[in-house]
Parts: structure tokens; sequence; C-alpha cells
């Protein structure tokens, strides 16, 4: 009896023994770091890297040591100390501009070399293209290497810092005349939620130190296109002043106005609206036909280009000679039916109706306004037409009567005032179930300006019959230069 | 001493458990359960018959989702989105897998097998005299008539399946061949036929004012007058498949003029009062008002766009729309709803909502071109009854007709995302009309079909339709048919006419659609546009797919089926859309693999 409980006892801690030291171990190596290369942080890393030993200085010098350490995740594209040797010592020198260097080659993440093509957000704001074994136009020569907290490549070749396309213009002299009209369209916006608030008013309202919140915006940027944006791709269209003067000569006439400013702020924009493209479009992709953001085509003799350089958001290229085309330029203009602005004071609308139709001719549907047997003489349904510029249109319209083969009414088209016989086109008569566009006559607009159209029905009332009616799918108005 | 003191409680302590367990035992498995009843306490009278009822409704509601996914995304106006799984783009693309949970005919086996078990309890209580021979008739038949249905779907999309009428202990046993043989489509649609016509009771249950049973009532706000299966409809589509036309269109008659509708009156049919001359009869428009089920503009203003009645009280989209009202009962025979106060939960928020739900199924290109290319009355050149069955929502097409109690008629955002209001339709009068064309049709009746499908039988049988101040004895009739064709649709007022049927104008007349031009003499046209209608009135509504297979066995023309669903394919840019028709050129390709 006391034999047994002694064995058991003993066995007991053999067995305890036993487990205390197998356990210890293996728990300590199941997790224990046996690659050496995840012990140490990414700037360790790299310090240790044969052949980084310039970069690395650098990390130091600009304090990017201390981030690439940090306890995020970043991917370091290191360009070896051979691609550093030819780096411009100003910027060496510079510990700004070394910032801005170094951070052109870090990103957040753990990016892997041999991924699918993508744009990779830089620490200095700026994105660099990534995708199989390069980063940008540099080789990755020693792929994937880790450390604690992310991944760094060793690449061929340094990348400087690009300007953007918007910076690019600011800094380049090729193209005066645009680059002052694109610079006076900058302003100054007031931006709360960034000042510093010095006090409350009377009222209780915040009172803002106005110096601190102040942002420098650009009308151009923001009605146009925004070329400064780093995050997607824009082609650029500097013209040289000779070109520019052309081009502009070219246009100023359709833009008559009461001052020489006004007419040549017009002029400016109505030519610069159409030099800047989304997509990066190098020399060599360029086509020969670009579309615009305002969707007219742009001619691009490649000849004429003069240089082509890359920043970091696309291409900007310096032209002596875009050769609009008018009638690209400025596309017939539609005024939609349904889409009145007004009518004549009396209230009609019991007689007004928005209707949806089939067009034959076309072979597609098409939404119309028919007001009929509205019984008042010289109705007119008023469409404000905007920015119309300076020159002379052929009128059309379509206007589908569907609905009476006898009496066929008529219609005409008048512009300012609806009771103006100097600015009246004649009476047309609504044919029965036509289709097709109708000419009108030309209008002769003399200043750029916002213009009132008027669709006029009959001079005399009637309450029955059909007489009194007005039909309108569209009114067109194209440039007769 | 204190280790002996120890045992002897232990012992003690032991006992005393053996004791409490063996004596309490006894009590504790005697309590009865609070939760389920006991065989002896279902079947004792008329009203444990009625909850037996509406627990198979209950039940059946369960199989709402399957029972639309099946029928309308396995044929041509229903497509998936890039939302739905692997299970609905099979069935999409006619590649369905044993073990689709779509494509599993136990969850219909488990409502037949109560149904089973309800009409044998029910004989059992014929027997003891629980309830009258009129209360068990009525019941018997409703359940009867339910098993059908549901082995009508059965067949449908599985062919071949076992026919149980036995109650059985569990499901399982349905897969014991020996007991039950599978049946070929055909065959079960005989004993479907044979079984449906002994059902002793076809009309629905009484509810006028003398005459009630416990099963027309109020439950949790609904009125339950149209929850239960209507028998004629049952009979005229069993009839219908099996091509016995002249019987089917008989029992659609019978319907339509509301036979049993009305016990209050004489001999038992619905007379008097607007009421008879709108319900199930596809009646006119109210213009003035627009208190109507037609697709309808404000009065005067036909030609304006923005004056098309689109809310959820009035016009054609109020069907899906309103409450239980008198106009209500003119359209529905059979629908169920769901509500976020009682089980099951809708499914369809989530199968088609994209707000609130997964938007896993939408309409088909090839539906939307249907309406879209149809011209109204008034020149517009759209089917609005397309606006009504889909809608674009945030950029998404949405089939709506499930939505319209979810979503709030003008902004059409959730009422509230947490209750899933709506319901579940099965059966309406415009399909019940176009089923009596196609019988009609297939009878020698084409005039017949075609003014159910256009104008209706005034307009068709009116050499100058719309002249007024005439004696119209001879004509908007066709007396001198033989029953189920004769009509009276005569409205005049010297002599005065109002036949039953002077407000019927047909399916397209309803729609404000023009008619189709077809040749009534053509069988094959007729009835190939009686199928285009359908698409155009009834699509989402769980339809589809029958309508399709029975036209496609009926011809012996699977092409029939297969360009339709091929049709569709194409147009969404499906890549399968040629392999998918090869598929379906082959009959034994259409059903379900059958797997219990």
């Amino acid at each position: 009896m006391l034999l047994k409980k002694r064995i058991q006892i003993f066995a007991g801690l053999v067995v305890s023994a036993l487990a205390f030291t197998t356990c210890n171990k293996k728990w300590d190596d199941h997790n224990a770091i046996t690659d050496a290369a995840v012990a140490n942080n990414l700037y360790q890393n790299i310090s240790k890297t044969a052949g980084l030993s310039k970069f690395s200085q650098y990390l130091v010098a600009t304090g990017y040591d201390k981030i690439i350490a940090g306890s995020k995740t970043y991917t370091v594209w290191a360009p070896n100390d051979a691609a550093l040797a030819s780096l411009d010592p100003a910027i060496v020198l510079d510990t700004a501009k070394l910032k801005l260097f170094v951070g052109n080659h870090i990103s957040n993440q753990s990016y892997l070399s041999g991924g699918a093509d993508q744009r990779v957000a830089m620490l200095n704001g700026k994105y660099n293209r990534i995708g199989g074994s390069t980063f940008d136009s540099a080789n990755i020569v020693t792929a994937n290497l880790y450390a604690a907290n992310g991944i760094y490549h060793v690449i061929d070749k340094f990348i400087p810092r690009y300007d953007n396309c918007w910076e690019f213009m600011k800094n380049s002299s090729a193209s005066p005349l645009q680059k002052a009209y694109f610079l006076s369209q900058d302003y100054n916006f007031f931006d709360a939620s960034i000042a510093t608030q010095t006090g409350v008013n009377s009222l209780g309202f915040p009172v803002y130190d106005t110096a601190s919140g102040t942002v420098k915006k650009n009308h151009f940027l923001e009605d146009v296109l925004d070329v400064n944006d780093e995050k997607n791709q824009y082609t650029l269209i500097l013209m040289n002043d000779a070109s520019f003067t052309t081009e502009y000569n070219k246009l100023s006439p359709w833009f008559k106005t009461g001052t020489v400013d006004s007419t040549n702020k017009l002029t400016s924009f109505w030519l610069t609206k159409d030099l800047v493209f989304k997509g990066a479009f190098a020399f060599a992709q360029l086509p020969d036909t670009l579309l615009s953001v305002s969707g007219v085509k742009v001619p691009i003799n490649k000849p004429s280009i003069i240089a082509s350089y890359k920043t970091s958001n696309g291409w900007v290229h310096v032209m002596s000679k875009v050769d609009f085309t008018l009638t690209y330029k400025f596309p017939p203009i539609y005024i939609q039916g349904e889409t009145p602005t007004s009518f004549a004071t009396t209230d009609r609308s019991a007689n007004t109706f928005y209707r949806v139709r089939y067009n034959p001719v076309t072979a597609q549907n098409f939404s119309d306004i028919l007001m009929q047997n509205y019984n008042y003489a010289n109705y007119f349904i008023k469409y404000l037409v905007r920015n119309v510029a300076s020159m002379r249109y052929n009128a059309f319209w379509v206007a589908v009567n569907d609905v009476q083969t006898t009496p066929l009414w008529q219609q005409r088209l008048a512009i300012d005032s609806s009771n103006s016989a100097a600015t009246n086109l004649p009476f047309v008569t609504v044919a029965y179930q036509n289709y097709n566009e109708v000419s009108l006559g030309q209008l002769n607009i003399t200043n750029y300006r916002n213009v009132n159209l008027f669709v006029m029905g009959p001079t005399t009332a009637s309450s029955s019959g059909g007489n009194n009616s007005i039909v309108v799918d569209y009114i067109k108005l194209v440039p007769a230069f | 001493m204190k280790a002996i003191k120890i045992k002897k409680v232990r012992v003690a302590l032991l006992c005393l458990l053996t004791g409490t367990a063996i004596f309490s035992c006894n009590k504790i498995l005697d309590k009865t359960p609070e939760t389920a009843l006991t065989t002896d306490q279902v079947y004792r009278n008329v009203y444990d018959a009625d909850a037996a009822i509406v627990g198979v409704y209950g039940k059946f509601m369960g199989l709402a989702k399957q029972y639309i996914v099946l029928n309308e995304l396995r044929a041509d106006l229903m497509d998936v989105t890039l939302n739905a799984n692997a299970d609905l783009r099979d069935l999409n693309e006619h590649n369905v897998k044993a073990d689709n949970p779509y494509a599993d005919p136990r969850p219909f086996y488990a409502v037949i097998n109560n149904c089973n078990d309800i009409l044998k309890n029910f004989k059992i209580m014929l027997a003891d005299k629980k309830f009258t021979d009129a209360e068990f008739q009525q019941r018997y038949s409703d359940v009867g008539a339910l098993r059908c249905w549901l082995y009508l779907q059965l067949g449908i999309h599985w062919g071949n399946v076992p026919y149980v009428t036995d109650a059985l202990e569990t499901i399982d046993a349905v897969k014991d061949q020996s007991k039950f043989p599978v049946l070929p489509f055909n065959q079960l649609l005989d004993s479907l036929v044979a079984f449906a016509n002994t059902l002793p009771y076809n009309k629905p249950y009484p509810s006028g004012a003398t005459i009630n049973t416990g099963l027309v009532t109020s439950y949790d706000g609904f009125n339950t007058k149209r929850f239960f299966i209507d028998k004629y409809s049952l009979l005229g589509d069993l009839n219908l498949w099996k091509g016995n036309y002249a019987q089917a269109a008989t029992y659609y008659r019978k319907l339509m003029d509301h036979d049993g509708y009305d016990l209050d009156s004489p001999n038992g049919l619905y007379t008097g009062g607007e009421q008879f001359f709108k319900e199930f009869k596809m009646n006119f428009a109210d213009v003035a008002s627009n208190n109507d089920l037609c697709v309808g503009y404000i009065r005067f203003k036909e030609s304006d766009i923005n004056s098309l009645i689109d809310n959820n009280g009035q016009g054609w989209r109020s069907i899906f729309a309103r409450s239980q009202d008198n106009l209500w009962l003119q359209q529905w025979l059979w629908s169920i709803p769901f509500s976020s106060n009682f089980n099951p939960e809708n499914p369809f928020v989530n199968l088609f909502s994209n707000n609130g739900g997964s938007y896993l199924l939408k309409p088909s290109q090839a539906a939307m071109d249907n309406w879209n290319t149809q011209t109204q009355a008034n020149g517009f050149p759209f089917d609005a009854r397309g606006n009504f069955s889909w809608r674009m929502l945030n950029g998404q097409p949405v089939i709506m007709k499930y939505l319209y109690n979810y979503l709030d008629g003008t902004s059409f955002l959730p009422i509230n995302p947490l209750k899933k209001e709506g319901r579940l339709f099965l059966e309406r009068a415009a399909d019940v009309h176009l089923h009596f064309a196609e019988a009609a049709n297939r009878d020698g009746r084409g005039k017949i079909a075609y003014a159910f499908l256009n104008n209706g039988l005034g307009t068709t049988y009116d050499p100058t339709p719309g002249v007024t101040g005439r004696d119209v004895t001879n004509i908007m009739n066709t007396l001198n048919l033989p029953y189920p064709y004769s009509f009276d649709a005569r409205n005049g007022e010297v002599p005065r006419y109002r036949g039953d049927w002077y407000q019927n104008v047909g399916l397209r007349g309803v729609a404000r659609v023009n008619p189709v031009a077809v040749d009534s003499t053509n069988a094959i046209a007729v009835e190939n546009a009686l199928i285009a209608e359908n698409a155009l009135e009834l699509a989402f509504e769980g339809h589809r797919w029958g309508e399709l297979v029975r036209v496609a066995l009926r011809r012996n023309d699977p092409a029939f089926l297969a360009d339709k669903v091929y049709n569709k394919l194409l147009k969404a840019g499906n890549g399968q859309a040629a392999t998918v028709r090869a598929k379906l050129m082959n009959k034994n390709n259409w059903y379900l693999p059958f797997k219990m």
C-alpha cells in the first residue's frame, strides 16, 4: 500500500518534470523569430543592405529613417549607390528638396513586385506607376526584401519628383499668354474649417484670423478640369504665344461684348477649355484627334509639337500650332421643346401636353411639348438660351403634328421679344407627321449674351378646330460664322 | 471516523437522488407540452379543422421564394444581377445541379404531406360525425385543390415525380419507389384532373351575410377572403394543361361569372351592383376619378406624360399596392400577404430591392424591350405596365411589383427597412382571362380570344364601335354561341341594355395599349399573341415558365420555349445563350433534377 503510493507520487513527479521541460521549448520554438530579416524594421535592414548606403544616408538626413521604422507598413523602392551617383548635388544639399526626392520612393502598405500595373501614392504626395518588376522607369534589381514592417526593393535608377501638369505650366516659360490667362483665374477662398478662430462676435458667430483660412483656388481647374490633381492622369497642351495669338484672333470675333476685358476673358476661356484632356497621352500615343472635356474634337498635328514633358500626373505637350476647326469649336445649339423656361402670362397648362413619341426618321423615341386649342392670340413658349456666341445662326426645328390633318396650324420663331416684327422669323406651317428638321431662317446675334427664344402661335385666338396649337420637339441653332 | 461519516452521507445522498429521479420522472414526462399539440388534441371539431387549414397555408407561404424564382428566373422575363450567387446563375443558365436548393422538391412534398394528413383526418372526422357534410366538403376541397396545385408545380418543374396521396410519417418515405411510382408529367396530369373532378365543392368559402365560415375573417388586419386557392381557376388550369379546352373554358367562365361568390343571392350567382360588372371582368376605366385598376391619365390631359396615374391608390399600379378593398377584390383571386407581424418573413424584399435587400434578381432586357415596343392609345411608344412592373432606382432596374408595400410610394425609399411588408401573388383575373382566351382559341373560338386579349367583347362584336344612339339588340353579344362562349356585352340606351359584360374592355383596353393586329382565325398567331401579352401583364408574378412549357408541349415545339430563353440570354450578353438554346431543344432538359 505504502509502496504503491510512493510509486504513484514518483511517477507524478516524473510526468510533471517532463511536461515542464519539454513544454517550455516547444512553446518558445513555435513562434520564435528564426528569420533575421523580420527581426528588424525597414530602416535597419536597408542600412545593412550592401549598395544602399547612400540611400540610407538620405533617409537619415530627411528623417524618413524614423518614419519607416514606425509601426505602419511601408514599401520602399531604394535606388542603389550606383544610381544615386548621378543625383544632382543641389538636391542632396537642400534638405527640403531631398525630402521630396526620398519621399518619392516610399509608399504606405506592402507592394510585392510582379503585381498588376497600378499607380501608387508616395509619401511625398505624388503617384508612381508600379507593376511587374518595374518602378516607374526603373527596374527592380533585387525584389521583395522584407522587414518587420514592410517590403523594400532595390532599383537601378532613381525616379525624380516630377511636377504635375499644373505645376509644370506654372514653372514653364513656353507659353506666357496661356499661362497668364490660367493664373488670372486664381482667386482666394476662405475656408473656415482650417482657419484659426480668434473669438466670437456680438451675435455669437465665430471670428476667424482671415490669413490662416485663405486658400488659393483656380476657376479654370474647378470649371474645366483639375489638372492639379495627382490621383488621376491628364494631358495638357501649352500653346506658344504665336499660335495662341492666331487661335485667339480666330475666336475673338464670336465674343463681342461691351468691354475688351470680358471679350478677352471669354475668348481665352473658350480657347483654353479645349486644351486639357483626361488620360495621359505620351507623344507616341497621341492620336490625330483628341476629344476635350467639353466634347470638342481637337486636331493634334504631331509635327507641331515642340516639346513633350512627362509630369507626375500625365503629360504636357508644347505646341506651335493647334488649328481648331470652328465647326467643332461651335457645335450646334439644341434647345429641347419639353424644357421651356416660361409661357405667355395666361395660364394654359390645361392645354399643355408633355408627350413621348417615336420618330421613324431617327428610329428613336423623343419627348416634345404640344399645346392644343389654347385659345389665345400671340401665345408663346419661351426658352432662355445661355451664353450664345456673337454670330449668325441658321435656325431649324423638329415640330411633329401627329394630331390633325386639317387645319394645319402655323407657328414661328422669334428672338428677344415676342412682339417685335424685326426679330420674328416668318410663320411656318406645321405639316402633318413631318418628323424632319424644318429650316426657319437665320438669326443674327450681334453680341455674346443670353438669348430669349420664343415659339409663337397664331395672332388670333381660336377655341376649337386646332388652329391655336404649338408643338416643339427641339430647336437647333447651327452657327453660320 | 470522519471518513466513515462522509461515506455514509454519500450513500444517503445517492439513495435520495435515485428516489427522486424514479418518482418524479413520471410526472415530468406526463406534463403536456405547451407549444405543441398531441394527436388526440387535433381534429376534434370544425375549429380544429379550420386551424389545420390556416396552418397548411402558413406552411405553403414558405414556398413563395422557390415558387417565384423557379417560374420566373428559368423563363425569359427575369435575370440575375451581379449580386446573384451560383445557384441562381445556374437556374438562369439551365445548368442546375442536384444540390441546388431551388431545385429541391422536398419543401413541396412537406406541404403535400401536410395536405395528405389533413385529408385523411377530415375523412375520419366525417365518419365520426365531427363536422357536417357541408363543412367537410368545403374544407376537403380546399386542401385537395391546394395539393393539386402543388403537384402541378412539381410536374412543371421536375417532370417525372412520385404522386403520393397517403399521409406519411416522414417525407423520406416518398423515396419508396415500390409504393409511390414516379409518374411522367402527362400521367400526373391525368391523376390530378381525375382527383380534382371529384372534389365535392368548387366555390369559395361562403362569406355572405347569412352563411359564413370561420375561415373568412380578419387576421392581423388582413381579410382572408382571397387567401385560399380558387378551385375553378385550378380546374380550368388543369384542363387547359390536359388539352380539355371546352372543359377548361367552362370552369373559367363560371369563375368570371362569380358562380358561388355570393351565397346571399338566390342562385349563388353574384348579382346586382357595380361590383358584379367589374369583378373578374377586366372592366373599363373610371376616367373621371381614376379610381380604377387601368392604365390611366388625368382626364383631358391624356397626351401628357406627367399626367400618367402613377401612385399606390389608383390605376394599374395599385393592383399590387392597394389594400384589400372592393377594387382589389375585382382583380385578385388568390394572394396571401406577408407582414412583419407574423411568419414567414417576406423573401421578396431581399430578392428584388436594392435598398434594404440584396438585389439578386432584376427584369431581363428582353422583358423591358417587350414593354418598350408597344404603343399606347395616346401614341406614347411604350407600355405603361412596364413603368409599374419595374423602375430605375439608383441607376439599377428594380422589379417593383413586390415592393409597393415596402417602399414609399413617391420617394421609393423603404418606409421602414425592418418591416418587410409585401404579398405573394398567386392568381388574378387577368391571368384567368388570358387562360380563358387560350382555351377558347384552341376550341375554335379565335374571335372570343381576340376580344379578351384586345379591346373587349363589346368593341369586337360591334361593326361600328363608338357610334351612339343605336339599337344594339343584335350586336355587342355572342349569345348565338353555346356556353361558355355566349356573352352579353350590350350597352345601349334605346332599348336600354346593360349586358353582364358591358364593362369588359379586354386586357389591352385596360392597359391602354393599341390592340394587337392578329388574324383571329389563325390559332397559332392568336396563341403567340396571348403568350406575348402574358409577358406584359403578368411578368414576375410566377406564371411565365409554366406558360412557356404548356404551349411548347402542346405544339411539340421545343424551339418555342428555347428561343424565348435564348433571346433573354442573348440580349443580356450572356455567353451561354447558344449552349442553353441547344440544351432546351431537348424536352428532357426542361426539368430539374429530382433528388429527395
